[in-house]
């Protein structure tokens, strides 16, 4: 019953905000710094709001972490790149409202396939991960072709800044899709099960 | 106590403190925007003497300020040296390599000193004299407009309030679980990607079980309390815009509007 009250989908949503607000401020909690970028642990914690709380609520996670990080390039970048990208809207906050949408889309789909719970899960943190990495980085290849970005990512031509980018995507968002791939369905499902069993 | 004090709320009495929280988000939120689109230098004097101007009405003393923006200062000093080192034009003063030291490099690289310390400040001073019921109140305002698309205000609010109530909790927990796991021999000071990936997960699987355990527990209270759907919700601090608001309020935009048209334009 307390699982389905108003009282508890707002005290655990904003307990994740509170998780996601903690993740951005406490240095080398959020982000671990890997050269020029910094590898983040946050789309975890919105992968895991959007397969427990649904799109919706996931989706309003990864806009506060959005929002953070876009505050934070002006404020407190983590990284010499940041405030060149992060200070862009459209890069900074949309893929990350994308995350716990498709992420939460993708595990109610799955669901109703046969598919065993693990694995789902671990598709959905896939799916997730993937969608932030693509996103961002996709939209950095379209707005950032400039001679400042290339220059903090240590390239002296605008036009390898393409062949950075598949470095990046090698060096961040692989670890970052394993990571999440780890952690997710390892908090997910002990959740899951316990929430079956109350509400039978 | 964490020594790490970036945003954390230092009660006073002050005149900063008195004001409403609202009016200073937009003063603050005015005087990033006025460093972003400064281009001179008199306009950085200006800019840096109204914020030690602020970080003096607001008593928190200059010690404890610099201590908590130090690291932050670091790192923006870190990027304008790699933008002074990569960045190409004017007149070159030195040059190894792929490094150059240009005219022009040195000044992109000032501005965005001055653009990154003037926010970092001004930020700081909101967060620090701001007390986060506020913060979550004013929160509540600037949402307005979605209340139009059918979304309960009341209920941002209390998201909001119950989230930055819960910052300084879940930092201390996060404290705790890493010294837990420390003391069970998890090493996280190792360098490679993968070894540090297998400490995170040391932290997180805790972290959110506790977190879940939490929201069950606050649910409950709150329910206990008599929380029943959050509509029609009364505050026990109510937020008054003054007249000295609305003079504060109507000398920041002329100031804002005056700075503009002098140093941007």
């Amino acid at each position: 019953m307390l699982r389905k009250s108003k009282a508890y989908r707002i005290s655990i949503l904003a307990l994740f905000i509170a998780i996601i607000m903690v993740q951005n401020f406490v240095p080398l909690f959020g982000y671990i710094p890997v050269g020029p970028l910094s590898l983040t642990t946050i789309h975890i914690t919105v992968i895991i709001a959007a397969v427990m709380l649904g799109p919706l609520d996931g989706g309003i996670v990864g806009g506060v972490w959005g929002l953070l990080s876009f505050i934070r390039a002006f404020t407190a970048p983590t990284s010499p790149v940041e405030p060149l990208i992060f200070t862009n809207p459209l890069i900074s906050i949309l893929p990350r409202i994308l995350i716990g949408v498709v992420a939460g889309y993708v595990f109610i789909a799955l669901t109703k396939t046969k598919i065993k719970p693990v694995l789902s899960l671990v598709i959905t943190a896939v799916v997730g991960s993937l969608t932030n990495a693509l996103l961002v980085l996709g939209m950095i290849a379209i707005f950032y072709r400039t001679p400042a970005v290339a220059h903090a990512y240590g390239v002296s031509d605008p036009s390898l800044i393409t062949k950075v980018l598949m470095a990046t995507v090698g060096t961040n968002s692989i670890p970052e899709t394993i990571l999440a791939a780890i952690v997710v369905p390892l908090i997910c499902l002990p959740l899951l099960k316990h929430r079956q069993a109350k509400t039978k | 106590m964490n020594k790490f004090i970036f945003g954390q709320y230092l009660p006073g009495t002050t005149l900063i403190y008195r004001l409403n929280p609202l009016l200073k988000l937009i003063t603050a939120v005015l005087l990033i925007i006025a460093s972003f689109v400064n281009h001179s230098w008199i306009g950085f004097v200006i800019l840096l003497v109204i914020c030690g101007l602020l970080i003096r009405m607001s008593k928190v003393g200059w010690k404890f300020f610099l201590k908590g923006t130090k690291f932050f200062i670091y790192i923006i000093l870190l990027t304008s040296i790699i933008q002074v080192l990569f960045s190409k034009g004017g007149q070159v003063y030195w040059h190894w390599g792929i490094f150059t030291i240009s005219s022009f490099g040195i000044h992109i690289a000032t501005l965005a000193f001055f653009r990154f310390l003037i926010a970092i400040v001004v930020l700081t001073i909101y967060l620090m004299t701001t007390d986060p019921a506020d913060i979550a109140q004013t929160i509540q305002g600037i949402c307005y407009p979605l209340k139009f698309v059918g979304v309960n205000l009341d209920d941002i609010g209390l998201v909001a309030a119950i989230g930055l109530r819960f910052v300084p909790t879940l930092t201390d927990e996060v404290t705790n679980i890493k010294n837990a796991q420390k003391a069970r021999g998890i090493d996280f000071q190792k360098q490679s990607i993968f070894s540090r990936i297998k400490s995170s997960v040391a932290i997180f699987v805790p972290l959110f079980m506790n977190v879940f355990r939490r929201a069950e527990q606050l649910a409950s209270s709150m329910i206990l309390r008599g929380y029943t759907d959050g509509k029609k919700r009364t505050h026990l601090r109510q937020l008054k815009w003054s007249k000295f608001d609305s003079l504060a309020l109507i000398g920041v935009m002329i100031g804002f509007c005056g700075f503009i048209l002098i140093f941007c334009i």
